[in-house]
């Protein structure tokens, strides 16, 4: 998310934000509105729920930015306020689908369906779809690590669990894919 | 696979967004220069990484979640212009049973009964058959479900998505529109005094 040198750092902006500075916020907001949807969007696949936890998310930064103290980085801080938001949604709505417990097993529901197979004829569609069948949480962190290129520590924060969950969830994510993919391409490598 | 190969592995993503630093790096890289096993999987996650940064991110909430936000806020900073009984515990008491019978009656109508008699009526997630143009539309908090059903009745539209918690409802014109008619439309929408704010997709 590189901008141009003059431009306020998100550090200055939340800090003009605690102040209820609305400037600050909307730039803040059009800064980061995109990402942060299109994470909640990809957790939830839903873009009406999407909507609705993105205006909780802001809200919450716009009412909450004075207790923002510096210890992480900003986007830290954001995307761990929508990734808690999305989780408890996703709890309210489905359980079964949503369970922290860690259980990485890799199950035949991530393998597309003979209809998805018939649409995803390009290869940027195919991972696309097997992304989609990702368990959220692994999805949640997939995003994380390659869409935002955060470090691990950084995605431990924000999902609120140890380095070594994150670690094990990507890994886990990989192979997942890994199999979801090689199911359409018969390569078993 | 070891124990040290996995350790590795499960960093490889890290190497491959950028992350890495230090002897973790090190770890990796001097891996790489030893197994071929271990630079396919490198190329793997590349490319994953590359598809992924690849997607579009596709359309967002934009100036209308703005204008949502600003409209939250400013009632938030309004002073408070609260009726004498504010104190009182049975006026609050009253206005929630209210509130909550209100709701009520919300729900069960948007579950159980269709849109002011007509069967075209689509719940959350659903789809109609529809030609028109669609708008995005927040209602007023006080809009009442009657004065929603007949306004959207008169303006011959039919909800297609929503409401989600807040409010937001996406409708569309039952029939095709010219760009006129569409322009006079969402203006008839932005002057109701039943609708917070309308947008044409």
């Amino acid at each position: 998310m590189a901008r141009p040198i003059t431009e306020p750092s998100d550090e200055e902006l939340i800090k003009r934000i605690a102040r209820q500075d609305r400037a600050a916020f909307d730039l803040f907001y059009k800064r980061h509105e995109k990402h942060i949807y299109f994470f909640i969007q990809k957790k939830l696949n839903d873009s009406f729920e999407a909507y609705d936890i993105l205006h909780e998310v802001f809200m919450e930064i716009w009412r909450k930015a004075d207790r923002f103290e510096g210890r992480s980085k900003v986007s830290t801080w954001f995307f761990g306020i929508a990734f808690n938001k999305t989780v408890d949604r996703m709890r309210k709505k489905m359980p079964d689908q949503f369970s922290e417990d860690d259980n990485e097993d890799i199950v035949d529901e991530e393998v597309l369906n003979p209809m998805e197979l018939v649409g995803a004829t390009e290869e940027a569609t195919l991972i696309a779809k097997c992304i989609e069948k990702l368990k959220a949480t692994q999805r949640a962190v997939v995003q994380l690590a390659f869409y935002e290129d955060m470090p691990y520590p950084e995605i431990a924060k924000i999902i609120g669990r140890p380095e070594g969950t994150v670690k094990t969830r990507i890994f886990h994510a990989k192979q997942a894919l890994k199999l979801c993919i090689s199911k359409f391409t018969g390569d078993r490598s | 696979m070891t124990d040290t190969t996995r350790d590795l592995e499960q960093l490889l993503p890290f190497y491959v967004n950028g992350t890495l630093e230090g002897a973790e790096k090190d770890a990796i890289e001097k891996r790489l220069a030893e197994d071929e096993d271990f630079r396919m999987e490198l190329e793997f996650l590349k490319a994953l990484r590359t598809n992924i940064q690849a997607e579009e991110m596709g359309q967002s909430p934009g100036e209308l979640g703005l204008a949502r936000l600003h409209k939250e806020i400013n009632a938030e900073s309004a002073p408070a212009d609260l009726p004498k009984a504010a104190n009182d515990n049975r006026f609050w008491r009253i206005a929630a049973i209210a509130a909550a019978i209100a709701l009520l009656f919300s729900v069960t109508v948007q579950l159980y009964a269709p849109l002011n008699g007509q069967d075209d009526y689509v719940t959350a997630s659903g789809s109609a058959n529809v030609e028109g143009p669609v708008f995005q539309i927040f209602f007023e908090e006080n809009s009442t479900q009657g004065n929603i059903s007949a306004f959207l009745a008169q303006e011959k539209l039919t909800i297609i998505e929503g409401p989600t918690e807040i409010g937001y409802y996406r409708v569309a014109a039952r029939n095709d529109l010219t760009d006129n008619s569409s322009k006079q439309l969402l203006n008839r929408l932005n002057g109701s005094s039943l609708i917070q704010e309308a947008l044409a997709e």
